[in-house]
Formats: C-alpha cells, sequence, structure tokens
C-alpha cells in the first residue's frame, strides 16, 4: 500500500469505524447548513418583496406629494430630467361614508385610471380593472362596519356611490390593513360630485410614476425638487422609511441580526463539534506519525473525511432547506396572499454549501494544528493534556491562532448579509473581543479558584481541577456556551422589545372617540352639539430662532451639523390647561399670557432648549416670538394629544386651524356623532379606539409570528451547541470517572459531580452572559432599531435557561444512565 | 497450621456474549492468598490474567463462582458497598498508569483517602512521598512527570489508604528495565513495610522470581509453580 492509498484507505475506514463520532459534527452541519439555507433564501425572498412592496407602498418608484396643493408633476419631473413610462394621479383624504344604517370614517382615495401603476388591487368578486364615476370599492372592515355589500348604495357628501366591489388585497400594503381606518376608493369624478369642498379637506395630493430605470443622479435632481419647492414631497421607492415601511424596515433589520447570530451560533457549533472529533482521533493519528507519515499527511486523512461529512451535510441541508422554503412560500401565499418571491435555489445551496465547507475548513485547520504540535510520543502514553506543558506564551498565540481562523467565515457572512466589508469587519471584531474578554475572565476566575481550592471539598476541587485541566478546550467551551446563551438571551429581549414597540399598549386614560380635520367654520357648531369634545387647535410652523440662532440658515449651511429634524414643519396648539398625562419637569405651566412656550423636554434636550430660551417660529408666513417657561414630558401612552410646542391662544389664536379633538363617548353617542358628521360635516373623520385596537392587534399578531419564525433557528443552533458540549464534555470525562471509581468512588459520586460540573458552567454563563444581553439589546434596540423602550428583563429568558439546564440534565442523566461500558475495559482502552 | 487467607477465589468463570457467540474468558479458577503474600501471576498474552485482576479488584463481576475478600463475599456487593470495599481494602496500579489528568501528584495520592472521607496522616503521607522520592515533585500535574514518576505516584496512591490487597497489572510494562528495577524494588519496599498483600502481573519472570508464589495461567485457568 502506497502513501496515497493508506490516505484514502484510512479515511474511508475511519468515517466507516468512527461514524458515531461524526454523527455530531454531521448533525451539527446539517442543521447549520439547512438553517442557513432558510435564512437566507427567506431574507433574500423577504428582501426582495420589500424592494417590491416599498413600491407598492409608495404607489410608484417616484412619489410627488403635496398636503398644500395639487402637484404638476409633469414639469417637475422634466426639471429634473426624468421622464416616466407611466403616471397617476391621486388624492387622498378622510372623510365619513353613511349608508342605510350606518356611518363611518374612511381613508378615500380618489384615483384616475390608470391606478394602480404597480401590484393589483383584489376583488373579491375577481380582477380590478378600472374605476368608474360612482363606483365605489371598499375593503371588507368598511363593507362591515357600514353593513354593505356590492350593489348597495353609499353616501358621500352629495355623492350616491355603487358598491363595485370589496377589496380583499391592496397594493398599497402587504398585511392587507395597516390602517386605522377602513380604506375605500373612488374616481376623480366621483369626488366632484360629492360637492365637498376640498379646502375643509386634509388633502393628500400625489403625483406617482413608473420609471424603469433611476440613476443616482436622477435621484439627486428629484430630491432637489424638494429643497427649491416648498410643501413638496418626494418619495423614492425603498429609500424612505415612513409609517407602515419603516415597520417592515426594522423587521428586516431583525431578519438579518437574527441571521447573524445564527451563523455566530453555527460557527461557534461546528467549531467545537470539529474541535472534539480531531480531538478524539489524535491518539490514533499519532500511531501514524509513529509508524513513519509525514505529519503533513495528517491533513489529507482528516481533511478527506470531513470533506465527505460537509458535502453529506450540505447535500442533505440544502435539500431540506430548499423543500422546506417552497413550503412556507406556498403556506404564506395560501394564508396572507402573499406571494414571496423565489430567490435562486441554486444560488443559496451554493453559497450555503460554501459556507458550510469553509466553517468546517477554518475550524479543521486549527484542529489538525493542534494535533501536529502535539508530540507523538506524549499522546501514545497517554498524556492528552501537552497544552499544560507549553509556555504562557504559547498557549495565548494557539488560542488566539484557533478563535481567529475560526471567526474568518464569519467575517465573509457578516460583510456579506450587511454589504460592508467594515461592518462586516467591525460586527466581528466585537465578537473577537467579546470572545477575548470572556476567555479571559474565564481563566482569571478559574486560576483564582484554583489557587484557593485547598480550602474546599473533594468534590468541589475534583470539579475545579477538572476545569483547570480542560485548558483551551475549557475556555472554548464555556466562552462558546457563553455566546450562546447570550444570543438566546439578546434575541428573547430584542423580540420582547420589539412586540412591546408593536403592540404599544394603550392605557386606560385613551379616549373612545378621537375627531380629526374639524375646520375652524365648522369647530362652534360641533362644539355647541357635542360639548363633551375637547378640541385643540393644530397648527404648522416651522423654527425659525432658537436663543439667537437662526435655525434654517443654520441648515443650509454645506457645514451643518445641526438637526436636520429641526428644519421641518411642527404642529403647534394653543390651550391653557396642562393634560393629564403631561408632567413638567422644568419652569412653570403658563398663565396664558401671550410669549409663554412650552417644550417637551426629550426634544428640548435635543435642541438645547431649556426654560428662559428664546424662540421664533414662522407660523403661514409671519414671525411669533416667545420665551420657554416651561418643559415637559408626556406619557405617550396615553392616547392624549401629543405636541412638542404649547402656545398662548393669544399667539396663535389668530390663525386659522385645523382642530383635533377626543372624548369619552359610549357607543351610541358614538353612533349619534358618526350619523351627524356624515351629514353635515362629511370631512370630518371620527376614529374609534375600539375598532382600531383589533386592527392594530391583528398587524402586530402577524409581525410576530414572522419575528418568532426567525427566532426558532437560533434557538435550534443554539440548543444543539450544549448539546454538543455536553456530549463531548461526557465522552472526556467518563475515563476520569472511572480512574476515581477504580479508587472507590460510587457511580453516584462520579455522577453528581459530572453533573455538578456541566450545570454549574452553564448557570455561570447564563447569568454573565444574561448581563451582557441586556447590554447588547440595550445598545441594539435603542440605536439600531429605534425602539423606544427596549426590554431588559424577560420571564422567558429565566424559563429558557431553567429549560436548557434541565434539558442538560437530561442528556446528561441519559449518557451516564445509557453506558454499558464495563469499568474495566474503561480503564484499559480508549 | 491456621491459614489467614485475605483472597479466596472459588470456582470463578467469565465469559462475554459477543456477535460470534459467548467466549469463554475464565473457567473455574480456584486458588487462596493468604495476607501479606507477594503473588505473581504470570502466563501468556490474552490468557486472562488482566481479567482475573479485574474480578479480584471489583472492576467486573464474575459469571459464577465466588470471590471473597478478608472473609467478605465480594460478589454479593451492591455497587455502593463495591465501591466502599474497594476504596478500604484494595489498591490499584495499572500498566498505563491511570493517573488523575487534573489532579497534582499529592492530590493523586490522597484521592483515595478523600474519596473515603478519611483524614490523611500527614507524617504517615510524608514518609510515603519521601519513600518514592517524589517530595520535590508533589505540586506537579501528571503531563509533567516521567513514566517512572507516573509509576511511583501510582503506587503511593495505592498504598496511601493502607489497603488490604494492592493489585498491580505489569506496573513496570511501559518503563524501561532500569527504571523498571527501581520502581519495582520501592514497590516490594513499600508493600513489605506495609504489611500489604501484592499481586503482581508480570510476564517477566525476574521480577515473578522475586515474589513469594507464582501462579500460572493457562486453558483458561490458574495452577500454582511449585
Amino acid at each position: 500500500m502506497n502513501e496515497f492509498e493508506l490516505i484514502i484507505t484510512y479515511s474511508y475506514r475511519l468515517v466507516r469505524r468512527q461514524w458515531r463520532r461524526f454523527l455530531l459534527p454531521f448533525f451539527s452541519l446539517a442543521i447549520t447548513g439547512v438553517v442557513l439555507v432558510l435564512i437566507l433564501l427567506l431574507t433574500a425572498a423577504g428582501g426582495l418583496l420589500l424592494k417590491e412592496q416599498a413600491r407598492d407602498l409608495e404607489g410608484g418608484d417616484i412619489v410627488l406629494e403635496s398636503t398644500l396643493y395639487p402637484v404638476d408633476g409633469e414639469e417637475l419631473l422634466a426639471e429634473a430630467g426624468i421622464v416616466p413610462d407611466a403616471v397617476s394621479r391621486q388624492h387622498s383624504f378622510q372623510a365619513t361614508l353613511e349608508s342605510d344604517g350606518a356611518t363611518a370614517p374612511f381613508s378615500l382615495t380618489a384615483v384616475d385610471e390608470t391606478y394602480p401603476l404597480y401590484g393589483k388591487l383584489t376583488l373579491a368578486e375577481g380582477d380590478f380593472t378600472a374605476i368608474k364615476t360612482s363606483q365605489l370599492y371598499l375593503d371588507l372592515a368598511g363593507a362591515e362596519r357600514l353593513s354593505v355589500q356590492v350593489g348597495d348604495t353609499v353616501k358621500l357628501g352629495e355623492a350616491s356611490l355603487v358598491v363595485a366591489g370589496i377589496v380583499v388585497a391592496e397594493p398599497t400594503s402587504v398585511f392587507g390593513g395597516f390602517r386605522f381606518l377602513p380604506q375605500a376608493f373612488i374616481s376623480v369624478d366621483s369626488f366632484a360630485l360629492s360637492e365637498i369642498d376640498p379646502d375643509l379637506l386634509r388633502m393628500e395630493y400625489a403625483y406617482a410614476v413608473r420609471v424603469s430605470t433611476l440613476t443616482s443622479e436622477e435621484k439627486e435632481a428629484v430630491r432637489a425638487l424638494e429643497e427649491k419647492y416648498s410643501g413638496l414631497d418626494v418619495d423614492i421607492a425603498g429609500e424612505d422609511r415612513r409609517g407602515l415601511q419603516f415597520g417592515l424596515a426594522t423587521v428586516s433589520d431583525f431578519l438579518t441580526i437574527s441571521v447573524l447570530i445564527t451563523a455566530v451560533l453555527a460557527a461557534v457549533n461546528v467549531y467545537a463539534s470539529t474541535l472534539y472529533l480531531v480531538t478524539v482521533e489524535r491518539r490514533s493519528l499519532a500511531i501514524l506519525l509513529a509508524l513513519g507519515l509525514r505529519k503533513g499527511r495528517l491533513i489529507y486523512i482528516l481533511g478527506l473525511a470531513l470533506g465527505a461529512v460537509v458535502l453529506l451535510a450540505s447535500l442533505l441541508s440544502t435539500s431540506i432547506g430548499s423543500g422546506l422554503f417552497m413550503l412556507l412560500q406556498s403556506y404564506v401565499d395560501t394564508n396572507y396572499l402573499i406571494s414571496l418571491p423565489t430567490p435562486s435555489l441554486l444560488l443559496y445551496s451554493l453559497i450555503t454549501t460554501a459556507l458550510v465547507a469553509t466553517i468546517a475548513l477554518s475550524s479543521f485547520i486549527p484542529a489538525i494544528w493542534r494535533s501536529l504540535s502535539a508530540n507523538p510520543r506524549q499522546i501514545l502514553i497517554g498524556s492528552l493534556d501537552e497544552t499544560s506543558t507549553k509556555s504562557r506564551f504559547a498557549r495565548v498565540k494557539e488560542f488566539l491562532t484557533l478563535t481567529l481562523t475560526a471567526l474568518l467565515p464569519l467575517t465573509v457572512l457578516a460583510t456579506f448579509l450587511l454589504s460592508s466589508l467594515v461592518y462586516g469587519l467591525l460586527v466581528i471584531l466585537g465578537i473577537v473581543v467579546a470572545y477575548a474578554l470572556i476567555a479571559t475572565f474565564y481563566g482569571f476566575v478559574l486560576e483564582s479558584v484554583y489557587c484557593g481550592r485547598t480550602r474546599l471539598s473533594f468534590f468541589m476541587r475534583s470539579i475545579i481541577n477538572q476545569k483547570k485541566a480542560d485548558g483551551l478546550f475549557g475556555a472554548i467551551s464555556f466562552t462558546s456556551l457563553f455566546v450562546a446563551l447570550t444570543a438566546l438571551g439578546t434575541l428573547t429581549l430584542t423580540q420582547v422589545s420589539l412586540e412591546r414597540f408593536l403592540r404599544n399598549d394603550l392605557s386606560a386614560t385613551v379616549p373612545t372617540t378621537y375627531v380629526l380635520d374639524v375646520q375652524p367654520s365648522q369647530r362652534e357648531e360641533l362644539s355647541s352639539n357635542y360639548p363633551d369634545l375637547t378640541l385643540f387647535s393644530n397648527i404648522g410652523a416651522r423654527i425659525i430662532e432658537i436663543d439667537g440662532v437662526r435655525i434654517q440658515d443654520e441648515l443650509a449651511l454645506p457645514d451643518s451639523t445641526t438637526d436636520r429634524e429641526f428644519g421641518r414643519e411642527f404642529n403647534l396648539t394653543a390651550r391653557t390647561e396642562l393634560l393629564t398625562n403631561e408632567t413638567i419637569t422644568a419652569g412653570k405651566w403658563g398663565s396664558g399670557r401671550p410669549g409663554e412656550i412650552s417644550v417637551d423636554d426629550s426634544f428640548a434636550k435635543r435642541a438645547n432648549i431649556e426654560v428662559g430660551s428664546e424662540l421664533i417660529f414662522r407660523i403661514q408666513g409671519f414671525d411669533v416670538a416667545g420665551v420657554v417657561t416651561s418643559l415637559r414630558s408626556t406619557d405617550s401612552r396615553s392616547g392624549l394629544p401629543f405636541f412638542y410646542f404649547v402656545l398662548s391662544p393669544e399667539d396663535i389664536g389668530q390663525f386659522p386651524a385645523v382642530y383635533f379633538g377626543y372624548s369619552y363617548y359610549d357607543e351610541a353617542t358614538q353612533d349619534s356623532l358618526g350619523s351627524y358628521l356624515a351629514r353635515a360635516m362629511p370631512n370630518v373623520s371620527v376614529i374609534e379606539t375600539q375598532t382600531v385596537g383589533v386592527l392594530v392587534l391583528r398587524i402586530v399578531t402577524i409581525l410576530l409570528l414572522l419575528v418568532l419564525f426567525v427566532t426558532l433557528p437560533p434557538l435550534l443552533i443554539a440548543t444543539l451547541l450544549i448539546a454538543t458540549l455536553v456530549v463531548s464534555s461526557y465522552a472526556t470525562r467518563r475515563r476520569e470517572g472511572a480512574r476515581l471509581r477504580a479508587l472507590g468512588a460510587t457511580n453516584r459520586f462520579v455522577l453528581r459531580q459530572y453533573l455538578a460540573e456541566t450545570l454549574s458552567l452553564t448557570l455561570v454563563s447564563a447569568i454573565i452572559a444574561y448581563a451582557l444581553s441586556v447590554g447588547i439589546t440595550y445598545g441594539l434596540t435603542t440605536y439600531y432599531l429605534d425602539l423606544d423602550s427596549p426590554a431588559l428583563f424577560s420571564g422567558q429568558v429565566i424559563v429558557g435557561v431553567l429549560f436548557i439546564l434541565g434539558g442538560i440534565a437530561v442528556v446528561a442523566l441519559y449518557l451516564f444512565l445509557t453506558d454499558r461500558i464495563a469499568l474495566r475495559e474503561l480503564l484499559s482502552y480508549e | 497450621m491456621v491459614r489467614n487467607d485475605i483472597l479466596i477465589i472459588d470456582n470463578v468463570a467469565k465469559w462475554f456474549m459477543t456477535p460470534t457467540g459467548e467466549l469463554s474468558i475464565l473457567d473455574g479458577v480456584s486458588c487462596r492468598i493468604q495476607a501479606g503474600e507477594k503473588v505473581a501471576i504470570i502466563g501468556p498474552s490474552g490468557s486472562g490474567k488482566s481479567t482475573l485482576l479485574s474480578l479480584i479488584g471489583l472492576l467486573d463481576k464474575p459469571s459464577s463462582g465466588k470471590i471473597s475478600i478478608a472473609g467478605v463475599d465480594t460478589t454479593m456487593l451492591n455497587e455502593a458497598t463495591q465501591a466502599k470495599f474497594r476504596n478500604e481494602k484494595i489498591g490499584f496500579i495499572f500498566q498505563s498508569f491511570e493517573l488523575i489528568a487534573p489532579f497534582t501528584v499529592e492530590e493523586n495520592i490522597t484521592a483515595p483517602l478523600e474519596i473515603g472521607g478519611k483524614q490523611a496522616d500527614f507524617s504517615n503521607l510524608k514518609s510515603l512521598i519521601e519513600t518514592l522520592g517524589l517530595t520535590a515533585r508533589t505540586k506537579a500535574m501528571p503531563s509533567t512527570l516521567s513514566g517512572g514518576e507516573k509509576q511511583r505516584v501510582a503506587i503511593g496512591r495505592a498504598l496511601a489508604p493502607l489497603p488490604a490487597i494492592i493489585l498491580a497489572d505489569e506496573p513496570t510494562g511501559s518503563l524501561d528495565r532500569a527504571t523498571g528495577e527501581k520502581v519495582l524494588t520501592l514497590l516490594l519496599e513499600a508493600v513489605a513495610n506495609a504489611g500489604t498483600t501484592l499481586i503482581i502481573i508480570t510476564h517477566d519472570e525476574s521480577i515473578a522470581s522475586r515474589m513469594d508464589r507464582v501462579f500460572e495461567m493457562s486453558d483458561k485457568t490458574i495452577h500454582e509453580r511449585v
């Protein structure tokens, strides 16, 4: 047998003879592969979907909008040098519709015949073609609110509209109803028939266009229009995060985080498994060395064996992963009417295979390196922990080399997922630093305990000695466990934070009824008929000056560092009473005298506004000045109106404003108010919070299902990692256990020691990991996901850790109790 | 003359189930060994020497027959009692040392005492460590020891709890001749000082010749060489 044949034969027999030892790396790689391909496919599909939905949500590739005037899009786009392929003119407003027996506020969109530019309006009765005069399409929630069906008549102002169809899926929303109000569509002509004065409505004019390509220069040119024309908003599909789009983008970000955490866990898992495999095989390989085989040839032997495992695992995992994706695709299509796009299965299978292979390879290299650095004689006579004979420097160097090599593929993955080498490197650098810190911390604590072990019982000393002797493998195990638990904690806390953000549960002070868009001319009449309505003026203004600093001028500077938000239009209100959801944090609430201003304290902090600061606003062309007399904090969950600035009625009462109101009406009064507004003031919308609550919960439930789905794979991987560590730990402990038993220790003693050793490691890891998870979650949710109130405690994490501890105990007990190898054999053979 | 038998092996058999059927290793093994005797068991490889030692040392159970140590029928003991008995009455010296890797030399030597919950007699322990020439190595880890040192630690560990019997499975098998000779001399001296019974498995006739009695294993059974 020549050397080549020896390598092939040994590799083949290694896999055949030691197939049980390959099972763990095989399953680790296979599950890693399944999760990777599934998540990569889902992320890619989600990305494609979001990209398409962004166009749908915007209504076009570019949408020019104004709440002040109808948009002359043709001229504006020509100025930006853009020639659209198709255009659609729309205007949206809120108004009350009335059927024979009911009224309801609606979000109405008057559209032209080209609507929609993207997607399709799916009707219960079939496909939508184009809207005709006197036709009304409304969603199911709206039809139920008005108790109407196709063919019934509904009134909008003076117009009688026939229900032509029930909207099942609308092109503007992936989740079919991310709106507080039911939605309805009419033609532009139908709106004219209603005879509602557009000036009474809070109208949003839109000019949407479809363009085949959009260069960055064109984007810049169209964005410049926004700067040039006051009151004009320019939205480019996929680039502006607003409303639902922001929610979707948040979920998308969460998906990316999950993928990265999963990848980290997967890599650690494969690393631990591979290291374990090579470690247990080192003795046999050392014999080959002793027989004269060159050290370099060991790479081929193990490489071939691992290569076969990687190939099999990749084939299996990509097949299962792709199958699961298709099943999921079908499920989502059937249940949510969302057609998830299919990314290239072959491409992502190949990417997954490459990633799995790279991860295995880079785990294999340090492992074989460790084998090669060992002295064959030492290995053959049974001294496996040869690392203890190395210098401290050599051990640190070895640890760093192993860690860095193992994290190399992660850098590739992070770069791939984050689409940035810098971010990829930063994320991985963060992981390396965390890894090094944890390992150092572990080493320091262990060394301290080891030095003071003489005062402890034999039981405790045995555990401490064992941990000390584990050396590098122990540090890696602890750190891996720690990483897994940190990932679990971070995911759970992030999920809770997101849930809290999405649910934003409303407190008992939430009014039952809101009225929107009451015009000044309607205010007195409405107040006299419904005196319990509390109305607030709402008037748009820009900040001109803060303590002598001209804000708009500062913003115009090319190197301006001023917060761009200060340049936007703010809603001001005037009132003399502090609301129940407000608390004065500085100064004194004003008495309504001219020139008094109260400012929201969080905004004040950002803008360096203090009590005594002088502010100048520009309201409808006039400057209004005042001095800040108080800072306020507002409980945003109260459901009561929120304004950054409250001024004196004497200062802004002279300007025409729209009014917003709320009240705590019962159902009968709400019905009466709805009927009255539908007849007398169709431009005013009534919102009933019970109805809104149902819609919000529906949306939240769908999003949380999505979040739960992407959280499960990391949980699976982390659990597998822990199982891997327990199993490998047992394999190395059974011989030590046998030696103790030969000296008179009982089986129970050895079991107790093994359980205590394994569980204590998990418990200590869990406590530190939880603390770190809290920190990471805080940073992640505050600075990356922009959530207001990150969750820093979760009962789920505690239950999860207890569950894992229980699981570890069960696995350890199973291994111990099913171990049938006689004591004599354990002491005779490896 | 009243015999003071520390070990009585009575018609012991041991067989294993293999995929091809029953594999008999020992059959009808009987012998008696007195307290304080030094006994060698010799025989060709595969004759069942180590299996017999495992049965005497309660590391395994005979398929049939009876083994009594210090008047106790060890085949009737449960696992916990066996462990206690092993701790108090038996000391092991393995060919491959079987030191507990994470323990220092001193911890390895005192391990049986600690497991048995006994307080170590420090003067005895110190004397033992001195006798074995390990005074300078008490804090060393097994991985840093030479083969001879490891086996001296194993001897110390076997002797520390003052057992009734020491079972040594080719104690010099992993050592070179000179080191092996030193280790054996130390072992015999230590055993003589403690008055402990020694049962040693060996291939080496020169070692066997230094024992009080020699048993030969062949045809699955044991015969005393006269």
